[in-house]
C-alpha cells in the first residue's frame, strides 16, 4: 500500500493521531480500496474511534488489488501510539510538503516519509509494527433511531458550561427539546462538585429528528476530543443514538474523510446497577494467522482448557454476553500470537476485569476466641501444585536409590 | 585580586548556563579572553561556555598565574536567577586569591535591592593537556541551529542512537537514529540553505549515545548557529554561537562516539 497525503492535510493526520492518542495506546491502520482507515479502542472496549481517510484525501492511493482478495477485505497493521505520535506532534513549525505511507503485506515494518518544504529536506522513518491483527468492528455508526447535528462551536460552547473535571454527560432527549447535566437526577450528590444542567431546543439545532425519547448517559472526554478536533477544521457534528444502554455514535464527515466516535452509553434511570464496563462495544480482534509453530498442539489444547477462573475471583453477578465474547477473544489471542514482544504480552492480562465486590468476613459471634482462619487464596493453591515438589518430604528414595543420610529436619 | 568583572543583561548567559547544568561542579576559568565554564561527565562529554570578555562592562585579571576554580553550578545558576524575571540586575563578580570564595554582588537598579553572595570554592586537581578542538580536524560543516535542533527533536523517538555520516558524496549529511519503535533517518543536502560551511576530507560514520545528544538539544535553542566537526577517533565537536543584542557567546560540546567492535 503507498499513499501520499499533501501538505494540507498532514495537520489532518497530525491533529487525527493525536486525537486517537488520546483515547487508545494501540492503533490499528487498514487500507482498502477506497479509504484508509485509523482505529482505535480504549482499554476497556467502551470506546472506538475510527477515523477513515477516503481517496479523495492522498494525492495518490495506490493499491495491491491482489492482496485484497484474502479472506479480509483489507490490508491491516497494528501500531503502538507511542511510536506514531512523536513524529506528528507538536505544532506546524516546519511546513510539510508531503506526507508517505508505504506499507507492504505481512511486513514487519510501515515507513513514513516526510518531505518538508524549506530545504528539501526528506526524512524517512521506519516504525515497526506490533502482532499483525485485524479488527471488525460490529457496530454500525447510523444504526441509531436519532438524530442531531449542529456546528462545532455550538457544541463547544456546550462544553463551556461544564467543567473539565466532569467525566460523564446525561442527555434527556424528548421530541422537541434536550436537557444536558453533568449528574443523574436522583443519585446521591458528591459534595464539592458543581451540577450544571443546560437546557436546548430542537431550534437550536440543524437536524433534530428523535424517534424515541430517552436517557442517555456517556463518557464525556471522547467527546471532548472529538468537539476539539471538528473545531479546528470547522466541521458539523452529528450525534446517532438510540436508547440509553445502546452506543452512541459522534460523526464527523467531511469530503475527503469521515471520523466515527462510537461510545458505549448507560441509561441512568434504569441501569444504576450495572457499570460501564459491562457495556463495551462488540469488538472482535482476530490473527489472520492460524499456526503458531513455537507452541506445538497439545501445549494449544492445554492452554485452551485451563480454567482460568480458578486464579481470578470473576465473582461479577452481571456479566455480560459481549464482556465474555471479549474475554475469549483475548485468550485466543494468547494462543495464536507469536510471543514477541514483552509489551505485547503485558497488555495481553488487561483484558481481564478485576472483581469489583470482596466477599465479606462471617464473624462467628459465640465464639470469639476461635477466629475462622483467612480462606486459603486461590493463588495458594496454584502455588502448592506448581511448587508441589516443596511439600514433599526432603528425599524421595525412589528418585535417587540409596539413603545416603537420613532426613535430619523435624518436621 | 585575581578576578574582577561586571556585567549587566546576563539573562541570556543565565538561561545558557541553567540548559548546561547536568552536574554539580563546574569549572571557571577567567581568561585573557573571557571566562569559560566547564563541566566533565565520567570523561565522555565536556559541556563548555564561553563568555567573552566584551560581554562584560569591566573586565580585569590578575596576568601573573593561570586562575582555576570549581564551584558549584547549580547554586551560581540560581544566585543568576535571584530577582527572577523583572529588574536588570548589574552582576560583579570578584575572586581574591586561590582558595577564597568567589563573591558575587547583585544589585537591583531600580529597588536599591543588593544581595551579596559567596560561594564556596574547591581546587582542581587534574590538568588536561590535549585540546579537543584540535582533535576534531577531519570534517566540519556548520548548520542553521533551528533546523537542526528541529530535525532532532524528530528523530527523538525514544531512540537510543544516533548515527552521524558525513561523507564528499551524496547524500553528504545523515542522520540516522535506531530505537526499539523503529528507524529514523534524515538526510542534508551540502548545498542547502541551512548549510553554510561543508568542509569534508573522507567520509566517516559515527555512532553516539541519543541521551548525550538530547542534553545539548536545551541549550541549541538559544543557538542561531552550529558547527558540526568530528575527528578521526570519532570525537563529536559542536560548537554554538548564542547571539543576544550583537554580543555573541559559545558553548562547545565534544561527545565521544561509541565502541563498535569489528
Amino acid at each position: 500500500m503507498d499513499g501520499i497525503i499533501p501538505g494540507a492535510n498532514v495537520k489532518v493526520l497530525a491533529r487525527a493521531i493525536n486525537a486517537l492518542a488520546k483515547i487508545g495506546d494501540d492503533l490499528f491502520i487498514e487500507a482498502k480500496k477506497e479509504m484508509l482507515t485509523l482505529t482505535t479502542l480504549n482499554l476497556r472496549k467502551t470506546i472506538c474511534v475510527r477515523y477513515h481517510l477516503l481517496n479523495s484525501f492522498f494525492s495518490s492511493y495506490e493499491i495491491d488489488e491482489n492482496e485484497l482478495t484474502q479472506q479480509s477485505r483489507d490490508i491491516s497493521c497494528k501500531i503502538h501510539m507511542k511510536t506514531v505520535l512523536p513524529l506528528l506532534k507538536g505544532g506546524s513549525s516546519r511546513e510539510k510538503d508531503f506526507l508517505k505511507l508505504e506499507y507492504e503485506n505481512n511486513s514487519d515494518v510501515i515507513i513514513f516519509k516526510m518531505k518538508f518544504k524549506c530545504d528539501d529536506i526528506l526524512m524517512k522513518h521506519t516504525l515497526r509494527l506490533m502482532d499483525t491483527e485485524s479488527l471488525t468492528v460490529e457496530i454500525k455508526p447510523d444504526a441509531g433511531c436519532n438524530n442531531i447535528l449542529a456546528s462545532s462551536s455550538f457544541f463547544s460552547q456546550l462544553l463551556t458550561m461544564f467543567s473539565n473535571t466532569d467525566d460523564e454527560i446525561t442527555l434527556e432527549v424528548s421530541k422537541e427539546k434536550v436537557a444536558a447535566r453533568n449528574y443523574i437526577v436522583g443519585a446521591p450528590v458528591r459534595s464539592k462538585s458543581v451540577r450544571s444542567q443546560v437546557n436546548l431546543n430542537a431550534s437550536e439545532f440543524s437536524i433534530f429528528q428523535i424517534s424515541c425519547e430517552t436517557s442517555i448517559n456517556f463518557a464525556l472526554r471522547p467527546f471532548r476530543t472529538a468537539i476539539q478536533f471538528a473545531e479546528s477544521f470547522n466541521l458539523n457534528i452529528g450525534i446517532n443514538f438510540d436508547v440509553g444502554g445502546k452506543p452512541l455514535a459522534v460523526i464527523l464527515k467531511n469530503p475527503t474523510f469521515e471520523v466515527n466516535f462510537i461510545i458505549a452509553t448507560l441509561n441512568p434511570y434504569s441501569d444504576l446497577q450495572s457499570s460501564m464496563a459491562t457495556t463495551s462495544i462488540p469488538t472482535k480482534v482476530s490473527n489472520p494467522k492460524n499456526d503458531d509453530p513455537n507452541i506445538t498442539v497439545e501445549d494449544q489444547e492445554a492452554l485452551l482448557n485451563v480454567n482460568w477462573s480458578e486464579d481470578f475471583d470473576m465473582s461479577e453477578p452481571t456479566s455480560d454476553k459481549a464482556d465474555e465474547r471479549s474475554k475469549r477473544s483475548g485468550f485466543q489471542e494468547v494462543v495464536k500470537n507469536k510471543n514477541t514482544e514483552a509489551k505485547v504480552a503485558g497488555k495481553r492480562c488487561k483484558d481481564f476485569s478485576l472483581p469489583v465486590d470482596n466477599l465479606p468476613m462471617e464473624v462467628d459471634h459465640e465464639d470469639m476466641d476461635v477466629l475462622p482462619p483467612s480462606p486459603e487464596s486461590p493463588r495458594a493453591k496454584k502455588a502448592k501444585l506448581v511448587f508441589g515438589r516443596c511439600f514433599e518430604p526432603t528425599f524421595s528414595e525412589t528418585y535417587l536409590g540409596q539413603v545416603l543420610a537420613p532426613n535430619s529436619d523435624s518436621e | 585580586m585575581l578576578f574582577c568583572a561586571e556585567i549587566t543583561d546576563f539573562k541570556i548567559v543565565h538561561n545558557v548556563l541553567r540548559s548546561i547544568a547536568i552536574k554539580d561542579f563546574a569549572i571557571l576559568r577567567p581568561m585573557e579572553e573571557g571566562l569559560k565554564v566547564t563541566l566533565d561527565d565520567m570523561k565522555c562529554v565536556e559541556t563548555s561556555a564561553y563568555i567573552p570578555c566584551n560581554m562584560f562592562s569591566f573586565y580585569r585579571i590578575s596576568e601573573k598565574e593561570d586562575i582555576v576554580l570549581k564551584v558549584s553550578l547549580k547554586t551560581l545558576v540560581e544566585i543568576l536567577n535571584i530577582f527572577g524575571d523583572d529588574g536588570n540586575p548589574n552582576l560583579k563578580l570578584t575572586y581574591n586569591s586561590p582558595g577564597s570564595p568567589l563573591c558575587l554582588v547583585m544589585k537591583h537598579k531600580d529597588e536599591n535591592i543588593t544581595v551579596d553572595c559567596e560561594i564556596r570554592t574547591m581546587n582542581v586537581d587534574e590538568t588536561r593537556a590535549l585540546s579537543l578542538a584540535d582533535e576534531c580536524d577531519l570534517n566540519k560543516i556548520v548548520i542553521n541551529a533551528s533546523i537542526l535542533v528541529d530535525l532532532l527533536q524528530r528523530l527523538d523517538n525514544f531512540a537510543d542512537e544516533i548515527t552521524l555520516t558525513i561523507s564528499p558524496d551524496p547524500p553528504y549529511f545523515t542522520l540516522k537514529a535506531t530505537g526499539i519503535g523503529g528507524e529514523s533517518e534524515v538526510n542534508i543536502s551540502k548545498n542547502s540553505e541551512s548549510v553554510t560551511v561543508f568542509q569534508c576530507i573522507k567520509t566517516l560514520t559515527s555512532q553516539y549515545s541519543f541521551n548525550l545528544i538530547r542534553q545539548i538539544l536545551k541549550v541549541m535553542t538559544y543557538a542561531n548557529k552550529v558547527a558540526i566537526s568530528t575527528g578521526e577517533s570519532g570525537l563529536l565537536g559542536l560548537q554554538l554561537v548564542i547571539s543576544s543584542e550583537e554580543r555573541h557567546m559559545y558553548v562547545e560540546y565534544y561527545v565521544t562516539s561509541i565502541f563498535i567492535p569489528e
